[in-house]
């Protein structure tokens, strides 16, 4: 066991390296030179070789990406172009704030989407099953930066029930459409896992002779097809984690939530490469560290390839 | 559900093919003193900001949307077939590269590398594609090399190379067959969800640029007016969602209908 998660830590250097290469590739590749990002342009060659110098982009290729890379031991991201702060300064600031609304959303894809699987498991074939379903396909092809404003304008303006953005101090009023919001890919992922795996569980011989033996159904269901159907869906939960990062690019934008993937958006807006691509770095690593949590964790849950 | 999906996939490939004739007013046509109407007789979904009729919009934005979503899945489709048998077939450290590349692609999550290719490229159609492209191609990859290592183990594939045909012959003749079925599934799950991609990107500013009309972007410039005029952003995300209901349903029922482990579950019931 010990063995296999060395192995899988070992396996994670070259990937976090590939990723660094990419990010660095994208910088390379933007046009015209981030010089003119920094100094916009209307600028005169003289400044522009000054700017070049001073940043180190007249070094050669290989050169820069040796800097690149010990910079990035150093956990140093850069200097945004506008403000001038540290990039990795303002990720941590603002990454907690993502981290609350990815477990809420989490929290409510769990408590909403594995009752809405089993529910449709059990009533395979029948008109729920149909309507779970069809929920859950609705959930994956809607897109999320509409359902959140379907959901302020439903909410927000028409019964003025909830407030419309911001994380205020952190109250739950706050953070339950946001949460909706970000959850709602993450529903119907996790209610059509759950559907397929139940299912799959409950062809199972053992099941059968449950019944067999005269135990109540729900009985059947709850301490005997659940809890085996879950332990796949669990450790889909925490792959489902890339999902979160991706919407919330999109849901902080909409609900004003302070963090990281709003942070995102402001450099997309301003042009701010260094924003952008240390967002887009950071959220690959915590992407990649999550799925090394959950294959480990997925090892250890399921006895029958922990040995 | 494959009948169900391919109705509303259809239904919005004629739209786009024929969205002159069925559009009721110019797209791109401003009229200022029309600006903002609600959905009546003349303006069926209404008009956004600066009066353009919001159905026509949604019209001509269906072809932009069709096509990102098409061309992007088949690039990413011949790339991901390109390296997937490359990778399958000739294994050894050829496999390992390879497998090594799509580890790392896919492990961006994938509307923040589209955003970052977008932002180094600078925004525009030729951007979404590549965008999309660039994350889209490692799963097929995935997927086609997992088909390949089974296919290469065959007896017939044993049998063709006794006999001297070329691995380029095998691999057109024998390998290939194998996959048609798996891509053709996943190619139309990706075509939905490319186009929330495209829809995405268009949104945060990085896709097709104004006056071109497009389903995210519409969805952006009406979030300001949600307050007054909701229709400018409710209507075009709603015709997303139909889209790519559409595309998920048809992709669904046509994995149920290639899957032989799912029909094996099904006999045995």
């Amino acid at each position: 066991m010990l063995y296999y998660i060395i192995k899988r830590i070992l396996l994670t250097i070259p990937v976090l390296l590939g990723i660094a290469t990419i990010t660095f590739i994208l910088l390379f590749l933007v046009p015209g030179d981030a010089t003119l990002c920094v100094v916009g342009e209307r600028v005169d060659k003289v400044t522009m070789e000054l700017i070049r110098k001073e940043r180190g982009m007249d070094k050669p290729i290989m050169e820069r990406y040796i800097n690149y890379l010990s910079r990035l031991a150093c956990l140093d991201l850069g200097r945004s172009y506008s403000t001038g702060a540290r990039v990795s300064k303002a990720i941590c600031e603002r990454f907690p704030n993502t981290l609350r609304l990815a477990v809420a959303a989490m929290f409510v894809a769990i408590i909403i989407g594995i009752p809405l699987g089993i529910l449709s498991a059990v009533m395979r074939g029948k008109f729920v099953d149909y309507i779970c379903m069809f929920l859950a396909v609705f959930g994956v092809s809607t897109p999320v930066f509409w359902f959140g404003l379907l959901l302020i304008c439903v909410f927000s303006i028409y019964l003025g029930w909830l407030p419309a953005s911001g994380m205020g101090n952190g109250d739950i009023q706050h953070l339950v459409m946001p949460a909706l919001t970000l959850g709602l890919h993450s529903v119907a992922f996790i209610a059509r896992v759950t559907r397929s795996s139940m299912l799959e569980v409950m062809g199972e011989d053992y099941i059968r002779t449950a019944r067999a033996k005269g135990v109540p159904e729900y009985i059947v269901i709850l301490r005997h097809a659940m809890k085996n159907a879950l332990i796949p869906v669990i450790t889909l939960i925490g792959l489902d984690f890339g999902s979160y990062l991706n919407g919330s690019v999109l849901t902080e934008t909409i609900f004003g939530w302070p963090g990281l993937g709003r942070y995102a958006v402001e450099g997309i807006m301003k042009r701010d490469i260094p924003i952008v691509m240390g967002t887009v770095l950071f959220s690959a690593a915590v992407f990649v560290m999550v799925n090394l949590v959950v294959d480990i964790l997925y090892r250890f849950l399921n006895p029958r390839i922990r040995v | 559900m494959i009948l169900f999906g391919g109705s509303i996939v259809i239904i919005f490939v004629v739209i786009a093919v024929f969205c002159p004739l069925l559009s009721p007013y110019d797209p791109y046509q401003v009229n200022l003193y029309d600006r903002l109407q609600s959905p009546c007789k003349a303006h069926l979904c209404g008009t956004d900001n600066i009066g353009r009729d919001v159905l026509s919009r949604i019209i001509y934005g269906t072809r932009v949307s069709l096509i990102i979503g098409v061309v992007a899945t088949l690039i990413s489709m011949i790339f991901g077939l390109f390296f997937g048998v490359i990778s399958g077939y000739f294994g050894g450290y050829v496999d390992k590269m390879i497998l090594c590349l799509i580890d790392i692609m896919l492990a961006f999550p994938g509307l923040l590398l589209a955003i970052g290719v977008a932002v180094a490229i600078g925004p525009g159609l030729l951007t979404l594609f590549m965008a999309l492209s660039v994350v889209g191609w490692a799963g097929f990859a995935r997927m086609v090399r997992g088909v390949v290592m089974a296919a290469k183990e065959q007896v017939y594939v044993e049998a063709a190379r006794a006999i001297g045909v070329s691995d380029i012959g095998i691999i057109i003749k024998h390998i290939l067959p194998n996959c048609v079925s798996m891509v053709i599934v996943l190619a139309t799950l990706k075509v939905g969800s490319f186009i929330l991609g495209e829809a995405a990107l268009s949104f945060l500013g990085l896709g097709a640029q104004p006056p071109t009309p497009t389903w995210g972007s519409m969805v952006s410039t009406g979030f300001a007016f949600l307050h007054s005029a909701p229709w400018i952003s409710i209507i075009p995300g709603l015709a997303i969602a139909v889209v790519v209901i559409g595309f998920n349903l048809l992709g669904d029922g046509l994995r149920d209908v290639f899957d032989p482990k799912l029909e094996a579950n099904e006999s045995r019931r």
